[in-house]
């Protein structure tokens, strides 16, 4: 939960970048949920883990174990890293920003 | 999540932690304490001072009280696991010494994981501690579960430090750089395919060591730092389907969340 915050100002900071905010959630209560994320300005795209919540088919692919879990992904739909628990705005910004700019620069090439 | 850990929590850990302390002590009982009098004492002071702060806890005005009791109790448990700490390091043969050994080599101190794998490696609950360790990733702790792994006096125990050994690579390669990362992994997958093999129905917690060690092959093959990410098909909060593979071509943070 207190991630919110700064996702919310990574996903402004990166605005018009090579760079996406999917979230998978596990809430149980779809309706109850909308709300929620109106009120949190949740405004990025997530897949909805169905009605198990937590045991919902995407997690459970996933073998998630612990919530949250961070996956980053680099533009070539590789896994670059993993987190269980929240790393640290600092670390995410610096690994976010390393794989953007790899991204952009093989981009244009 | 760890700091929310309340105080009523904290005691609850205590109950185990202090039954499970040892047998009682058979001699020398009367001038000089044993040494698991030794240990046993330690413990007691702690529930002691648990009892006497749960009333307080219990008669907290607000949040700001309670949080002080919880960090009062919180330095003194350090502080008695700190002596019980120095006291295994005086005695690391003792079974009494066992659940302090524990506990450091969990913070990834070398001399308790030295201590374990020489002195403790037919306690029946050695192979607990791997696993606990081996998921802790503590510095120097695969020393242990190699021992034990080779060394072990049970299958069950000789399963479970694999399982943790497996584990203990794993939680390495999640720290290391991507080159050290891939060696890491892969002799974790080795690690588990062994366990695969050798210890299929060996029973472990709720499960076998095959059905855990399977789970983590498939974490390792696919979801590791280096695989390409599986594909995800499924409904947005609207209902609207879409994959995970729609954002190619961009740096993909995905966050499993939930609002409570």
């Amino acid at each position: 939960m207190a991630m919110f915050p700064h996702e919310r100002s990574l996903v402004k900071r990166l605005e018009g970048k090579p760079f996406v905010l999917v979230g998978v959630n596990s809430d149980k209560d779809k309706e109850q949920l909308k709300e929620k994320n109106e009120k949190q300005q949740i405004t990025w795209r997530s897949f909805w883990n169905g009605p198990q919540g937590t045991g919902g088919p995407i997690s459970k692919a996933w073998n998630v174990r612990g919530w949250p879990t961070l996956y980053l992904i680099d533009a070539k739909g590789v896994i670059r890293h993993k987190f269980v628990g929240n790393p640290g705005d600092q670390k995410l910004d610096e690994l976010i920003d390393a794989l953007v700019k790899e991204a952009e620069t093989t981009g244009s090439e | 999540m760890r700091c929310l850990l309340s105080l009523a929590g904290a005691l609850l850990l205590l109950g185990p932690l202090a039954a499970r302390q040892g047998e009682p002590p058979k001699k020398d009982s009367q001038a000089t304490p044993s040494i698991a009098e030794q240990f046993q004492a330690i413990d007691k002071e702690v529930a002691a001072k648990s009892q006497e702060l749960m009333k307080k806890f219990q008669e907290a005005k607000d949040d700001a009280e309670k949080q002080k009791i919880r960090n009062e109790f919180m330095s003194f448990r350090t502080a008695q696991m700190a002596k019980a700490a120095e006291l295994a390091k005086k005695y690391p043969q003792e079974p009494a010494a066992f659940n302090a050994l524990m506990q450091s080599a969990m913070s990834g101190n070398a001399d308790a994981v030295a201590a374990l794998a020489e002195h403790h490696l037919s306690n029946p609950r050695i192979g607990m501690v791997c696993m606990q360790v081996g998921q802790s990733g503590a510095a120097g702790a695969d020393k242990l579960l190699r021992a034990v792994a080779e060394k072990g006096t049970s299958e069950p125990t000789k399963a479970m430090a694999m399982i943790g050994l497996g584990q203990w690579l794993k939680e390495r390669a999640g720290e290391a750089k991507e080159d050290e990362a891939k060696k890491l992994n892969a002799e974790a997958e080795q690690t588990f395919e062994a366990v695969v093999k050798q210890y299929p129905k060996v029973s472990v917690g709720r499960g076998t060591a095959g059905e855990m060690a399977e789970r983590e092959l498939f974490d390792l093959r696919h979801l590791a730092v280096g695989k390409p990410a599986p594909d995800i098909t499924g409904p947005d909060l609207d209902g609207k389907e879409f994959k995970l593979s729609d954002y190619r071509g961009k740096v993909i943070l995905l966050d499993f969340w939930a609002h409570w």
